[in-house]
C-alpha cells in the first residue's frame, strides 16, 4: 500500500515537472512567433499568438491546482516541498512571459497598420538573447542544474545593456524624424516587453537555484564587482 | 545427507562396540585425530564410547558438508554475476548431492547465459533496425524515461548524448509530444521542433503497461515543396493573367469603336504590344527553364575571359544605370578565365547586374568583383540598396518568387530571371547564392570552374 502511494506521488511530481517545462517551452514559442509576426508584418500570426495566450493562462491554473493538490494530499517535505512551492512561483513568471509575448503581438498588429520604417531596427538580437536565456533556464530546471541557472542570472545583464542601447537608437531616430514617432513608440514598447521577459527569466533562474540548493538568492546583490556594473 | 552420514558413523561405532566386547574410547578432534584414549570392559563404557565416536564422526561429516556448501555458495555467486562462468567439476568430489546441485546450477547458468545472449542480440537487432529507418522512434517507460531513441529521432530533437534511462523531459520539451504521451487514444500532431525540423508525431502504441512508443516523421522538405508548388501555381497564374487581362480589355475597347478614335487607339495598341511582348518574354523564359530542367539546353562550354564577359554584359545595362544615376565599379584582373558557355555567362551576368541596378537606390552603387577561389573563380555583385529580408533570401531563386511583388513587377522582370541564373550556373558545374551586404544591400555571388592556363592563350571566339 505504501509503495502504491509513493508510486502515485512520484507520478504526480513527474507530471508537475513536465507541465512546468512544456509550459515554459510554449511561452518561448510564443515569444518567437510574436517576433516573427512583427518581422514579417503577419497579422494572422500575431492574432494567433494573442489567441494562444489563453492556453498558457489555462496551463497556469492547471499547474496551480495540481501543486495544491499534491501539497494537500501528500504533505511533502524537503526537496519535494521546495519543488512544489517553487512551481507555484515558477508558473506565475512563465504566465507573465506569455502575456508579454501577446503584448509584442499586439504591437505588431498596430505597426502593420502603418507603413514600414525606412531603416530596419533589428530587435531580433534582443529577442534571441531573451529566448536563449529562457531555454537555458528550462534546461537548468529539468536537469536540476543550479550552476546553469546562475549563468542565466549573470547573462541577464547583457539583455539590459542591449535594451538600453536599442532604446537610445530608437529615440535618436525619432529625434531626426519626428513624423516617425507613432511607428517608433510601439517598437520601444516591444523592447520593454523583451527586457521584462528577461527579468522574468532571471526570476525563474533564482527559483531553480532555490529548488536545487535550498538557498534563497532573491534580492541579493552579487559580490562580484564586474557583475554589479 | 547430513543425517545419512551421521547414521553411518553411529552404526559403525555400535558394531565395533558389540563385536569387540572391550571398547576403546577415543577422544578425537574435528579431523579425527586421536587426542586421548582409554579402554574399558564395562558395558556402559562401551555405549558411552560408541556415543562419543558417533557424535565426533557426525560433527565431522557436518563440517565437511558445510565446507562443500560454502565453497558451492561462493562459486555460485560468481556464476550469478557472470553467467558465462561455470562451477568446476572438482567441487565437492565426495558429496554426490552437492555435486548434483552444482551441476543444476551450471545448467541454470547456461540457460541464463543463452537467454542473455539472445536478449543482447535482440537489442542490437532492434537498435540496428530502429537506426536504419528514416522515421524517428522514441520509446518511453511508464515513468517517461527513455527506453529507445533512434538516430533519426536524435537528429530531429538535437540530442547528442546517450539518454537511455533518463527522463524524456530533460531532452525534449515539446508540449504536444507530452500531450500525446498522456492521451489514452493513439493520436497524431504536427509540430515545429527547436532544431528547425517540422515533424508529424504519432503515438504508436502502449507497451509494457504504461510505456509508449512515439513515431516522428520529418515533413520539413515536404511542407517546403508544398509551399513552393502552391506559390508557383498562384504566381504563374498571376503573372500570365495580368498581361492577358490588359490585352483583352484593350482589344475589347478597340473593337467597340475606339479603333476609330485617333486620340485613344495608339495608346491602346501600344498597351497591346507591350503586354504581348511581356507574355512572350515569360513564355520564352519558361521554355528555357523547362529545357534546362530536362537537360535539353545546349551549352557550349569553353574558355571565357571574365573581363571581356563583364564588358559585354555592361553594354546592355549602361543606359539603364545612367538613367538611375547608379555608379558601377568593376574589379577584375586580365588573367581570370572561366570554363563557361559565353552566351549563358552573358545571360547570367546581365541578369544579376541588371537586378543590382534595378533594386539599388537612385544614385546608388553596384560593385562587381572577381577573384580566384581555389579551382574556381568567384564573382560577387554587390549593391547598396534596401537588401532582401532574411525570410525571402533563401527563396529568391524559386520561379516567380517575389520578395516585394509590387516593386519588382514595376521594374519589369518576369520573375524567372534568378531561377534561370541558378539553373545555368549549376549546369556549368558552378554555384550561386546570395547573402546580405553590410550595412545595407545584397551580395549575389557565383562560382564557376577556372580554366587552366593564361588568358592570352584563349582561343579566339
Amino acid at each position: 500500500m505504501a509503495s502504491h502511494t509513493s508510486k502515485e506521488f512520484s507520478l504526480e511530481l513527474r507530471t508537475l515537472r513536465e507541465r512546468l517545462a512544456t509550459m515554459g517551452d510554449k511561452a518561448s514559442q510564443q515569444v518567437a512567433r510574436a517576433m516573427k509576426a512583427l518581422d514579417d508584418r503577419d497579422d494572422d500570426l500575431a492574432r494567433q499568438v494573442i489567441k494562444l495566450d489563453a492556453e498558457i493562462d489555462r496551463d497556469e491554473n492547471d499547474v496551480d491546482e495540481l501543486a495544491l493538490q499534491i501539497l494537500a494530499t501528500r504533505q511533502p517535505v524537503a526537496s519535494d516541498l521546495r519543488f512544489i512551492t517553487m512551481s507555484l512561483k515558477f508558473v506565475v513568471d512563465v504566465e507573465r512571459i506569455g502575456d508579454l509575448a501577446a503584448g509584442i503581438a499586439k504591437r505588431a498588429l498596430e505597426l502593420n497598420r502603418l507603413p514600414p520604417l525606412d531603416v530596419r531596427i533589428d530587435l531580433n538580437q534582443l529577442a534571441q538573447l531573451a529566448q536563449k536565456n529562457l531555454q537555458a533556464v528550462l534546461d537548468a530546471f529539468v536537469q536540476r542544474d543550479a550552476d546553469k541557472a546562475n549563468e542565466v542570472i549573470t547573462a541577464d545583464a547583457a539583455i539590459d545593456k542591449l535594451n538600453a542601447s536599442l532604446f537610445a537608437e530608437l529615440l535618436a531616430y525619432v529625434a531626426t524624424d519626428a513624423a516617425t514617432v507613432t511607428r517608433v513608440l510601439p517598437l520601444t514598447s516591444v523592447c520593454r516587453c523583451l527586457e521584462r521577459i528577461g527579468d522574468h527569466v532571471k526570476n525563474l533562474a533564482e527559483e531553480v537555484v532555490y529548488m536545487v540548493r535550498a538557498t534563497d538568492i532573491k534580492h541579493k546583490k552579487s559580490r562580484n564587482p564586474s557583475a554589479d556594473s | 545427507m547430513i543425517r545419512r552420514a551421521r547414521t553411518r558413523v553411529l552404526v559403525l561405532a555400535l558394531a565395533l562396540a558389540l563385536t569387540a566386547g572391550i571398547v576403546t574410547a577415543l577422544l578425537v578432534d574435528d579431523e579425527l585425530h586421536v587426542l586421548h584414549s582409554y579402554a574399558s570392559a564395562a558395558p556402559y563404557a562401551a555405549a558411552i564410547a560408541a556415543g562419543v565416536i558417533a557424535l565426533a564422526a557426525g560433527g565431522l561429516a557436518i563440517s565437511s558438508v558445510r565446507r562443500s556448501l560454502r565453497e558451492l555458495e561462493q562459486v555460485t555467486r560468481d556464476v550469478a554475476r557472470d553467467t558465462t562462468r561455470r562451477i568446476p567439476p572438482l567441487i565437492a568430489p565426495r558429496d554426490d548431492e552437492v555435486r548434483q546441485l552444482a551441476e543444476w546450477v551450471n545448467f541454470l547458468a547456461e540457460d541464463a547465459n543463452r537467454s542473455h545472449q539472445a536478449l543482447a542480440r535482440e537489442r542490437v537487432l532492434l537498435s540496428a533496425v530502429a537506426d536504419g529507418i528514416n522515421q524517428g522512434v522514441i520509446a518511453v517507460d511508464s515513468d517517461h524515461k527513455i527506453e529507445l531513441l533512434n538516430d533519426a529521432a536524435r537528429g530531429m530533437l538535437g540530442v547528442s548524448s546517450s539518454p537511455l534511462g533518463e527522463p524524456l523531459i530533460e531532452f525534449v520539451r515539446v508540449p504536444q509530444l507530452f500531450e500525446l504521451l498522456e492521451a489514452d487514444e493513439a493520436a497524431t500532431t504536427e509540430v515545429q521542433l527547436a532544431s528547425g525540423v517540422r515533424a508529424v508525431i504519432r503515438s504508436a502504441q502502449k507497451w509494457g503497461g504504461e510505456g509508449r512508443v512515439l513515431l516522428l516523421e520529418d515533413v520539413t522538405t515536404m511542407r517546403r515543396l508544398e509551399t513552393v508548388r502552391r506559390d508557383f501555381v498562384a504566381n504563374v497564374s498571376h503573372e500570365l493573367r495580368t498581361p492577358v487581362a490588359v490585352i483583352r480589355a484593350n482589344a475589347e475597347t478597340l473593337l467597340s469603336g475606339a479603333k476609330d478614335d485617333p486620340a485613344i487607339a495608339p495608346r491602346l495598341i501600344e498597351g497591346l504590344h507591350r503586354n504581348a511582348e511581356r507574355l512572350a518574354r515569360i513564355l520564352a523564359d519558361l521554355l528555357d527553364l523547362s529545357r534546362l530542367d530536362a537537360g535539353q539546353y545546349r551549352l557550349d562550354v569553353g574558355r571565357v575571359p571574365l573581363r571581356a564577359a563583364f564588358e559585354q554584359a555592361l553594354t546592355a545595362i549602361e543606359t539603364q544605370a545612367a538613367a538611375r544615376g547608379v555608379i558601377i565599379e568593376v574589379t577584375v584582373t586580365d588573367d581570370l578565365v572561366v570554363k563557361a558557355d559565353p552566351k549563358a555567362l552573358d545571360q547570367i551576368l546581365v541578369n544579376l547586374i541588371d537586378n543590382a541596378v534595378k533594386y539599388t537606390r537612385q544614385d546608388g552603387h553596384v560593385w562587381i568583383e572577381a577573384k580566384p577561389a581555389g579551382a574556381k573563380v568567384r564573382v560577387e555583385i554587390r549593391d547598396d540598396g534596401p537588401g532582401i529580408a532574411d525570410r525571402h533570401r533563401e527563396r529568391v531563386f524559386e520561379r516567380f518568387y517575389r520578395a516585394d511583388p509590387s516593386r519588382s513587377r514595376d521594374a519589369g522582370g518576369t520573375g524567372l530571371g534568378l531561377s534561370i541564373v541558378k539553373h545555368l550556373v549549376e549546369s556549368m558545374n558552378g554555384e550561386v547564392g546570395v547573402r546580405p551586404n553590410r550595412p545595407r544591400g545584397s551580395i549575389f555571388w557565383l562560382q564557376l570552374p577556372a580554366a587552366p592556363g593564361p588568358a592570352a592563350e584563349s582561343e579566339p571566339s
